[in-house]
């Protein structure tokens, strides 16, 4: 099995060779209705299950201008699109426009895979959002363009809280929010021992780094002396962070601590928990029939800022994705087009209609105000992010920090997981 | 041709001391054989031919990555290098040398040692014990069996993997259920098999075995027929104990049949990727890495293509010698001339 995954990826190195040679430039200055080369786009599935007629739009506005030219839009997963791109990029069949989390472009930006583009292009681009707008940023040119950004809130089913403490609203401080989670579980574990009232599973490190973030700790710092980043983890405010977030699993959490994040709004949608942290748009997961959703808990299911330790609100990370150009693209400029219509006011606003947060600071204003997004968009601020390193894809990919939290559930102590986590972020971080 | 024609071609056969069956004809064929070979060499070169699609096919898919691999184990390749934008430098032997000295590499490779011994004995042990067993069923349940077995085998792994995954799942498995009813004992409910990695390789060994036993059952099922009737019947009149007639009669002439099964076994034990891959979710944690997974992650998870060939390559090294064995095994019982 590996061989030959290995010798696919040593077969489409060859072939990368020969495409090299293919290359036309002098198309960019034809007419553009004589164009006639075809443009690849890989998009992730959210765009296929959330706003396809986002995606239909842009395609027809594209053709109205450049009749002739093909539009190829694949749909990703995110859970095997870095491979698949790695090699992809290797081999000639690559996309021309990729869509990256915003957490996986530095390693592709360092390693010369995305192509420079131009901010004036693209609407809004001075007030892009500062933590999207960084990641595709390096040594001050711009690789790529922000999509649209996510935050993480707490999602609750207010039915359950009002049971459980009489009121439908969720606590504003986290010590009011965990004597209303004892309430409530007290009430739901009489029928059913396997309930939480706060479903948090271990593996889910988005988390866990967000009560790291609160005490003051990190991922990772850059030395400026060394000219390198530097795993943070054991540093004593990392350690509180995760120590927290770890006991809060122990004591909430009675299903399988040992899980991620990937079906909590399913768990949420079949009643067994009563609070979840996720993604803003998850609260329409829970409900959403067609998604495995449950139509029931329609009007029930609420977003709000999550509360944190010492009184403050948990800072959220701030996710999203962000659209490329791949360096050897032969229709760099047609790309370049079709990603600035796909991210023009226009298109955001019909993400914006999706309580999706937009791409710009211009666009997020008004949707602080809503009371579907006011929770998502007030967090971003406040946000932290993963360091911008080098290395950081391959820490994700071998799961560094899933696997820290995993040992420590299962026994190891803090310190000695942190440590170990450390070494491991320090052997990766640089390449 | 008749015998006649040939004789009349060929000089007459210089009589030899023959057995009573063998009579006239053989000996013109004997003659007839320069012919006959000249004829043949005319259409040598079809069967050549017609195979060389395969072959280059073959070649195709297996030599020149095979090849390349090699190369990349020499390397030193990145993603930088792998997408063109940079050189690939020759490292020489070092990335061998870097693996062989990592203890990593040897706590992979004893886990995948012993997890391929318990796969095979537990395969071989259970497949031997059913087809003995069919050998004494009635006919219609040896049926309904063997559509079972075959069944089970030619369900996919992805299929296999998942219902095994849901069987175990901690939250909502039916293993965890049972145990809860048939115990009494309500911890068994959210039971998360996958915690310690002793139960977890209990439960990957269980999809392996299940997956492999079917073929087991059927090839010793098939060599177990083409055991004499009557040797074993003369063995037990002359007083031999059941144990004594498997031993001394049975066992000799499956041997061969179970060699080779048995030495499969271990070559498709020793690189289980997707029952553990499918199992874990995608993502195995560090202590379920058995060498193929280890040379996975580090060619595509810590983008290191060059160590996760020559880890392919190492494991490619250490098989070779069951590999050997294997088809030493075939030409002795004539397989293969």
């Amino acid at each position: 099995m590996k061989r030959k995954l290995i010798a696919a990826v040593g077969v489409a190195a060859m072939m990368s060779g020969i495409a090299a040679c293919g290359g036309d430039s002098g198309n960019a200055s034809k007419d553009p209705k004589d164009r006639s080369e075809e443009l690849t786009v890989w998009l992730m599935v959210d765009a296929q299950s959330t706003w396809p007629e986002l995606v239909k739009d842009v395609n027809a506005q594209f053709k109205k201008k450049y009749p002739k030219v093909k539009v190829n839009v694949q749909y990703q997963q995110w859970a095997d699109k870095a491979k698949k791109l790695d090699t992809a990029l290797g081999g000639d069949k690559f996309p021309d426009v990729v869509e990256l989390g915003n957490t996986e472009t530095m390693q592709y930006i360092l390693n010369g895979a995305l192509a420079e583009i131009d901010p004036k292009k693209y609407d809004n681009s001075d007030t892009w959002i500062k933590g999207l707008k960084d990641t595709c940023t390096f040594e001050g040119k711009q690789f790529c363009v922000p999509y649209y950004a996510g935050a993480r809130v707490a999602i609750y089913n207010k039915d359950m809280f009002k049971a459980g403490t009489g009121s439908d609203a969720l606590p504003q401080t986290e010590a009011e929010l965990l004597t209303a989670l004892d309430k409530v579980s007290a009430e739901y574990t009489k029928k059913d021992k396997r309930f939480s009232s706060l479903y948090l599973p271990g593996r889910y490190w988005y988390a866990a780094m967000s009560y790291v973030a609160a005490y003051g700790g990190s991922i990772a710092e850059y030395d400026e002396g060394a000219k390198e980043w530097k795993g943070n983890l054991s540093s004593a405010e990392s350690q509180k962070g995760i120590e927290h977030f770890v006991n809060l699993v122990k004591k909430y959490n009675k299903a399988d601590i040992t899980k991620d994040e990937q079906d909590h709004a399913n768990v949420m949608a079949n009643e067994k928990t009563a609070l979840i942290y996720g993604n803003g748009w998850e609260a329409g997961s829970v409900t959403d029939g067609a998604n495995n959703g449950n139509p029931k808990l329609e009007g029930k299911i609420a977003p709000a800022g999550m509360p944190g330790p010492e009184g403050k609100a948990l800072p959220s990370f701030i996710g999203g994705s962000d659209l490329a150009i791949t360096a050897k693209s032969e229709v760099t400029d047609l790309g370049q087009e079709w990603v600035s219509l796909f991210t023009s006011e226009k298109s955001m606003e019909v993400l914006a209609s999706k309580n999706i947060l937009p791409n710009n600071e211009k666009q997020l204003e008004p949707l602080k105000a809503k009371p579907e997004t006011a929770a998502v968009a007030n967090a971003v601020p406040d946000a932290w992010f993963t360091p911008i390193a080098p290395g950081w894809t391959s820490i994700e990919k071998d799961e560094v920090l899933e696997n820290m939290l995993l040992a420590i559930l299962k026994g190891t102590s803090v310190a000695d997981a942190a440590k170990k986590a450390d070494d491991e972020i320090n052997a990766l971080i640089n390449k | 041709m008749t015998a006649a024609d040939t004789k009349a071609a060929g000089p007459p056969p210089v009589p030899v001391p023959r057995g009573p069956e063998v009579t006239g004809p053989s000996s013109p064929a004997k003659d007839a054989k320069p012919r006959a070979r000249r004829q043949r060499k005319k259409g040598e070169l079809l069967p050549y031919l017609l195979i060389l699609p395969a072959i280059l096919a073959i070649a195709a898919v297996y030599v020149y990555p095979l090849i390349k691999t090699v190369i990349m184990s020499f390397q030193d390749m990145g993603r930088a290098a792998l997408w063109g934008n940079g050189e690939t430098p020759w490292v020489g032997f070092e990335q061998f040398t870097n693996i062989l000295g990592d203890p990593e590499f040897w706590q992979v490779t004893g886990r995948t040692v012993v997890f391929m011994t318990i796969c095979v004995v537990l395969t071989m042990g259970i497949g031997l014990l059913i087809a003995l067993m069919m050998l004494r069923l009635s006919t219609w349940v040896r049926l309904v069996l063997t559509v079972a077995l075959i069944a089970a085998w030619s369900m996919p792994l992805m299929v296999a993997a998942s219902v095994f995954r849901w069987l175990a799942d901690s939250d909502y498995g039916l293993i965890n259920t049972l145990l809860a009813d048939l115990t009494g004992n309500e911890d068994w409910l959210g039971h998360n098999w996958f915690l310690d990695p002793w139960q977890g390789f209990g439960i990957i060994t269980l999809l392996v075995v299940w997956g492999a036993v079917p073929f087991v059952v059927i090839t010793m099922y098939a060599a177990l027929t083409q055991v004499p009737k009557e040797l074993e019947e003369a063995a037990s009149l002359d007083g031999a104990s059941a144990f004594g007639v498997y031993r001394f009669v049975t066992w000799p002439v499956i041997k061969p049949v179970f060699t080779m099964v048995a030495t499969l076994s271990v070559i498709w034990d020793f690189n289980v990727f997707g029952q553990i891959w499918l199992l874990r979710g995608n993502k195995p944690e560090p202590e379920y890495e058995t060498l193929g997974l280890y040379s996975f992650s580090k060619a595509f998870e810590s983008t290191s293509f060059s160590q996760g060939s020559a880890i392919a390559l190492i494991t490619v090294l250490m098989l070779s010698g069951v590999a050997v064995y294997y088809l030493r095994q075939l030409i002795k019982t004539g397989e293969v001339e």
